[in-house]
């Protein structure tokens, strides 16, 4: 059976010590371009994109990624992730240089050393890092962490891109710097980019699609259905602001 | 005794020690990231039980790896009895224990999202143990350095496995419990002096080559 | 919270009566009138003093605690102290330890016998040998390896001087010095299909031996056994019992003891000839 559907999940529920971190009876996420999940603090949204991604197993309940069921074992698994990449709102950076953890993904997905360097290099030009290239990680400050992390996960050019809450620890200037290249990603690329905010009224993308969360459950309003559109149909420009 | 006796027994222990340590590492340090980042059923006895076995008597080692290798054990064929082999093996089944439990809370102990970052960039399973080994790396090294610690300084296997035989078989250990047995407690001594300052020098080596990088 | 620190006192109550539990043993008291004999693996290896030790203890109340390693061991603890009386064989040693003012009362108080002993195949051929001399030539040789004790222990010794009538032990690959006691180095013997000195009671006791190794050559003058039994000098250390480790010589000296030690039979076999009584 065919389902248009990048994600299903269905009863899924996620505990932790007897309090429950997220309890979402049905949730269908259509192939829109952009997603925005919204919610406080403690609403579940880092839980429900761990699921997601695919790095945290829900206590009950099913997940379909692009309508196939996600059985739970390593074999079935990588392939899975290997579409999707998540950039945690707290990155972590190995220990070594700026330069290696950015290409790290990349390499890993099998790209060439030399091309994966000189995207890098590229990238961290673009998000403002050029002089940290060759810098340790070890010594980056958060915002800093933060976006050499999203150059390492847009590098690994995944089907489905996660980022939770990547505009928290930026700097105005740094914020501007990541829309920049996230916008530039999305008209450059055919992925499908989901994201997380606590506020409705930070940065967005237009025709983005929006989920409430709140307390773990979701939470229907009206907005949620804001003006869906078709994949690559038109340009993005930034909204919200 | 003579310098070259001694000399001698040092290269046997460090030989027999080094190799069986660093066999048992490679066996343990895969085994410890599994148990560390695993979760399959039995994970939790079979943790307690390595923890348990880093205590392991060290002649139960022996005594069981004699029974294997005795002329007349299932190993016999070998004909490794009373060598430095059967000795090294000895060792190695006493190094692993130790070396998997602690490279296991070691693995434990790191930061959780070292291994969702490992996966999310699309590691494999051994793509990802490689990264946190990396990460743990200091840790890790210490676990081999207790493991090291545990064999050169035990007598009860290398005895029972290597036989104690002059210029052969005869570590500084077991070299101890000759002389003490030959009522040579001074040299006993002695001995036991010249084991803690190779293992003073091997910790102090491994120490300057991590501060060097 | 208020659970936790239970917990915790639970923990420390069950530590402390551990420590005490455990010092109590470590401490439980020696007796002032128990004997510390120091002797040679082949009296405690072969059961000799299992079987007549409950006697001594019975008939006068003083308890033995007994030492078992090398001659040479033997003596120096002596030497140092830390024992009451030896029982060894070892003349040389003996004579030298009672020279310097060690020992008092050295009296010999039985003997046995040693063997050469070696696989059913006999690569050398010493069953063939004619004489002591003419063995140790062969087992130079070395068509098999030659285990030896390695310890300074009577039966090392008395190897060593077996050898002086061939000019010397052969070396390593010939003859490995294996530094354990006699039941140890019987055990690698019979692993490693080698000959070994030792005496008849612990190769006869020690089991599993006499199935791999064989009694290759046996009954020359120059591999008859004395034990001696040697009291501590009292005016080198105060504190010993003198009186108890006089007592245990004589009682070992007595016409029932040396009967009892000629009764003892390992396998069918008798492994120490007493002294008084049989001549």
């Amino acid at each position: 059976m065919m389902d248009d559907n990048i994600y299903k999940l269905d009863r899924v529920k996620r505990l932790a010590c007897n309090r429950v971190l997220l309890d979402i009876i049905g949730l269908e996420i259509a192939p829109d371009r952009v997603v925005r999940i919204i919610g406080d603090n403690g609403s579940g949204k880092t839980t429900l994109l761990k699921i997601l991604a695919l790095l945290d197993r829900p206590d009950t309940g099913h997940v379909y990624v692009s309508g196939t069921l996600v059985e739970w074992k390593w074999s079935k698994l990588r392939p899975l992730r290997n579409k999707i990449t998540l950039l945690e709102q707290f990155p972590f950076c190995f220990k070594g240089k700026v330069i290696d953890n950015v290409s790290l993904g990349a390499r890993i997905r099998g790209m060439p050393k030399k091309e994966a360097k000189r995207k890098a290099i590229s990238l961290l030009e673009e998000l403002g890092l050029h002089e940290k290239t060759n810098q340790d990680a070890g010594g980056l400050s958060g915002g800093e962490l933060k976006r050499v992390a999203l150059a390492r996960a847009l590098l690994c050019d995944p089907h489905i891109l996660i980022l939770d809450e990547p505009f928290s620890e930026l700097d105005e200037k740094s914020g501007a710097l990541v829309t920049g290249v996230l916008e530039r990603y999305l008209t450059t690329k055919k992925g499908i980019f989901i994201y997380s905010t606590h506020s409705e009224n930070s940065y967005g993308f237009t025709g983005e699609r929006r989920i409430f969360l709140s307390g773990g459950r979701l939470v229907n309003k009206n907005e949620s259905i804001c003006l869906p559109v078709k994949p690559a149909s038109r340009p993005m420009v930034p909204g919200g602001t | 005794m003579l310098a070259a006796e001694i000399l001698n027994i040092l290269s046997v222990s460090l030989k027999v020690s080094l190799s069986a340590t660093l066999a048992a590492a490679l066996v343990s340090v895969p085994i410890g990231i599994g148990l560390g980042w695993g979760r399959f059923p039995g994970r939790n006895t079979l943790v307690t039980v390595l923890k348990t076995l880093m205590a392991l008597p060290t002649v139960v080692v022996g005594l069981l790896l004699y029974g294997l290798f005795s002329r007349l054990g299932p190993l016999g064929f070998l004909k490794i009895l009373y060598t430095p082999a059967a000795m090294a093996a000895g060792q190695f089944v006493l190094a692993l224990p130790i070396i998997s439990s602690l490279t296991c809370s070691a693995i434990e102990g790191l930061d959780p999202r070292v291994r969702r970052t490992a996966l999310t960039l699309g590691a494999s399973r051994f793509q990802a143990a490689l990264l946190g080994a990396r990460e743990a790396k200091l840790t890790l090294l210490a676990a081999i350095a207790a493991g090291f610690g545990r064999v050169v300084t035990e007598v009860g296997s290398a005895i029972m496995l290597g036989g104690n035989i002059k210029d052969y078989t005869r570590t500084m250990t077991t070299a101890i419990t000759l002389e003490t047995a030959k009522g040579e407690f001074e040299l006993g001594i002695y001995l036991g002096f010249i084991l803690l300052a190779v293992a003073l020098g091997l910790n102090l080596a491994v120490a300057k080559g991590l501060e060097s990088r | 919270m208020f659970k936790t620190l239970n917990g915790k006192v639970n923990l420390v109550n069950a530590l402390t009566g551990f420590t005490f539990l455990s010092a109590f043993f470590l401490f439980s008291p020696a007796r002032a009138d128990d004997i510390r004999l120091a002797t040679t693996t082949s009296t405690q290896n072969s059961g000799l003093l299992d079987f007549i030790l409950p006697d001594f203890e019975k008939r006068t109340g003083m308890k033995v605690r007994v030492i078992a390693v090398g001659t040479g061991k033997a003596l120096k603890l002596a030497e140092r102290g830390d024992a009451d009386v030896v029982l060894v064989h070892a003349r040389k040693l003996e004579e030298k330890f009672v020279r310097q003012g060690h020992g008092v009362r050295r009296k010999k108080v039985m003997e046995n016998d040693f063997v050469l002993v070696g696989p059913e195949s006999d690569p050398s051929h010493i069953r063939g040998a004619k004489s002591i001399k003419e063995a140790m030539k062969r087992l130079k040789s070395c068509k098999a390896p030659f285990i030896s004790r390695g310890d300074r222990s009577g039966t090392h010794i008395r190897e060593l001087s077996l050898w002086d009538m061939v000019g010397g032990p052969p070396p390593a690959p010939c003859r490995l010095e294996v530094g354990q006691g006699q039941a140890a180095m019987l055990r690698i013997a019979s692993e490693k299909q080698a000959y070994a000195l030792t005496d008849r009671g612990t190769y006869l006791a020690v089991k599993g031996i006499s199935d791999q190794l064989k009694v290759m050559f046996q009954g020359a003058k120059v591999l008859i056994n004395p034990y001696h039994i040697i009291v501590v000098n009292p005016k080198k250390h105060k504190d010993m019992n003198f009186k108890g480790a006089c007592k245990f010589e004589d009682w070992f000296l007595s016409p029932r003891i040396q009967k009892m030690i000629g009764s003892f039979k390992v396998k069918g076999v008798v492994l120490f000839r007493p002294v008084i009584g049989k001549k």
